[in-house]
């Protein structure tokens, strides 16, 4: 029962003159943890945006569970990007409030609970939080909902060790067979036992795709290990 | 959904909104008072020095307090649009367009939030701006009726003189305001997607492109519409620019900003590009 | 069950690690004979690996027959001797194996390497008394 949750095909993405995706062609099925792994400036970020809805391509198609990217892939898709997209004037119980509003798949106890095991006071306001207290918020809001495919862009970039622990533990557990989390980040080493398969992406195409154990057989090293030969500079 | 958009840009809204409006009215009411203590003053037969300094000194605070009305719907205006762009094209618009929403109802919210407001704030203005005349002026009653009932008959003239109802001078000015929304709406909008630094000076040199182009339209089309009134008298030609010219501006008004919008909807959903 | 040591390093395929880790856990008494298995979710939030790899880890175990599913209330070790034994006997020899590599890349020859491990018994002399009782059962194959 593997459906295909997000697939490319012939998928270009220019920014004005300069092509970022070039003709990539990928899919991925459910009930995996992916690693989107790759160089700064190798597409990464694109490819996520596209995929939530963010971008339009230049041409060719991406596709969330069989249908372009609209309001009703977006109900799908729970997407954590890079930086911080709640109002700072909003208490953490009025954020809690609006995923509340419009998700319907939000699991409103569940967040408070994680909230609580981090301690973060719910009634704080979201500007008197720290960046890495911040961060965590987020990654619990998008965590809760029980979405199809989770697009976490560099969830564990600008965090404490304790806090990465955490992240990769809640990534684990909340694994569920018929959805996806695709990861994107550069910092492979913390991140490559959770992973099931991992994409390598390079010059806006996918270099490699690859289930980790197999991979980790077939070359006698560690994803890490790999990803230093394979970019080698 | 889309009430829950209304709902949420509401409550990011009022924070400073509601506050703002009610200090205006606040000031507004305090101005009444001063100007009623200015006119007892200065209307009494030996009024002592004391109270003449402190009546002349309120002159100042009625003075400020009419510019502050004044400039409160600029002001609120310019709120709106902030909130507009914050919502839309910094990082919270990460979260914006990411909600399982039509894009087309995103806007739509920001632009009914917008006119409420902005009635809302006409309302104020005006109810300010009356309260203060009336209750100001009065002299031995509480309210002075004589006022209320002299800027009616203002009004009135000009309707009667030129068989123009003010009706018309209240659409037209609620097809600007209308306008002027979505013109807004529209030049941030643009702004944000082909500026890569100083989008609100972008934003800002396109609100006046767009503005001056609509100017140039009414103006060529209110030429060509006074033509057959050049071959009556002067009287036609004068009532019909008081009659009909609010008309059609407000129908070219109305156009543009429909022009707009739907511009603006189909740039918001397909050449979305946040940084 | 007591928090269960993993030894993962990613540059082999990760499930054999971690079978190698639980077939390690087991023989040293940390999840002995008879005791009950931790749900997937939880050994793999534990290890801080996909459960998918877990998964696949204690498939091999069941494979070998290490570990049995009963019903519906579990995974459990095994309390068969022979099997155990078995799993002992292999983890030993590839504990000793690694040594005999280790001492063998510094040059060391059998007998060296005899000495070596006597004295080092013998200087261990308290400690290991205690671990040995602990397995008289399971010697006596």
């Amino acid at each position: 029962m593997s459906e295909t949750i997000l697939e490319a095909r012939g998928l270009f993405k220019s920014y004005g003159a300069e092509p970022v995706i070039r003709g990539m062609n990928v899919s991925l099925p459910a009930g995996r943890i992916i690693g989107l792994l790759g160089p700064n400036g190798s597409g990464k970020t694109t490819l996520i945006k596209l995929a939530a809805g963010l971008l339009t391509p230049t041409s060719g198609e991406i596709l969330v569970c069989g249908t372009e990217p609209d309001e009703k892939t977006r109900a799908l898709v729970s997407y954590l990007p890079e930086r911080t997209y709640l109002s700072g004037w909003m208490k953490v119980t009025d954020a809690v409030n609006y995923f509340s509003d419009f998700y319907a798949d939000f699991d409103r106890e569940r967040a408070l609970t994680m909230m609580m095991h981090l301690g973060i006071n719910p009634a704080s306001r979201l500007r008197t939080l720290s960046k890495g207290t911040k961060e965590k918020v987020q990654l619990i809001l998008v965590m809760s909902r029980r979405a199809r495919l989770y697009l976490l862009d560099e969830p564990i970039g600008g965090v404490d060790p304790a806090a990465r622990e955490y992240i990769l533990r809640t990534i684990i557990s909340n694994y569920a067979e018929n959805s996806t989390v695709l990861i994107s980040t550069h910092l492979i080493s913390d991140i490559e036992s959770v992973l099931d398969e991992f994409l390598f992406i390079r010059d806006g195409q996918i270099a490699m795709q690859s289930p980790a154990d197999e991979a980790r057989e077939k070359y006698g090293m560690s994803i890490d290990g790999l990803f230093r030969e394979v970019y080698r500079c | 959904m889309l009430g829950k958009l209304i709902k949420h840009d509401l409550s990011a809204q009022r924070r400073l909104l509601i506050p703002l409006t009610l200090a205006i009215i606040a000031a507004s009411l305090l101005c009444a008072g001063a100007l009623r203590y200015i006119v007892y003053v200065f209307s009494s037969e030996s009024p002592s020095d004391l109270a003449v300094m402190s009546a002349s000194s309120l002159i100042m605070y009625v003075f400020l307090n009419a510019i502050a009305v004044i400039a409160y719907p600029t002001v609120v205006t310019i709120l709106i649009m902030v909130h507009f762009y914050r919502n839309l094209y910094t990082d919270e618009g990460y979260l914006t367009f990411t909600l399982p929403v039509r894009t087309g109802s995103i806007l739509l919210s920001k632009f009914l939030t917008a006119v409420l407001w902005n009635i809302i704030s006409s309302a104020v203005v005006l109810g300010c701006f009356s309260f203060v005349v009336t209750f100001g002026t009065a002299t031995d009653t509480v309210v002075n009726t004589e006022a209320f009932t002299a800027m009616s008959d203002i009004v009135s003239f000009f309707g009667d003189m030129f068989g123009a109802s003010p009706i018309l001078y209240l659409v037209e000015l609620a097809a600007t305001s209308l306008y002027m929304t979505v013109i807004l709406f529209l030049a941030i909008t643009i702004g944000s997607i082909i500026a890569k630094k100083h989008k609100v000076l972008a934003s800002i040199g396109l609100y006046y492109a767009i503005s001056i182009a609509t100017s140039l339209v009414t103006n060529i089309v209110g030429i060509f519409m006074m033509i057959p009134a050049l071959f009556g008298d002067a009287e036609t030609m004068f009532v019909s620019t008081v009659t009909v010219q609010p008309l059609v501006d407000s129908i070219i008004y109305i156009g543009f900003a429909a022009a707009a919008y739907i511009l603006t909807g189909s740039l918001m959903k397909n050449k979305l590009n946040l940084p | 069950m007591a928090r269960l040591k993993w030894h993962i390093d990613g540059t082999s395929p990760l499930y054999i690690q971690l079978a190698d880790s639980l077939r390690r856990e087991i023989i040293s008494g940390a999840c002995g004979p008879g005791c009950r298995i931790a749900s997937v979710r939880e050994l793999a939030a534990d290890a801080k690996v996909n459960p998918n790899t877990m998964q696949r880890a204690l498939f091999e175990l069941e494979r070998e027959g290490l570990i049995e599913t009963r019903g519906t209330t579990g995974k459990y070790v095994t309390e068969d001797g022979g099997i155990l034994a078995r799993t002992r006997r292999e983890v030993l020899d590839s504990v000793a194996d690694d040594l005999i590599a280790r001492l063998s890349s510094f040059g060391c020859g059998a007998d060296e390497i005899s000495r070596l491990i006597a004295d080092a018994a013998a200087r261990h002399a308290g400690g290991m008394g205690n671990r040995e009782k602990a397995f008289e059962t399971e010697k006596k194959e």
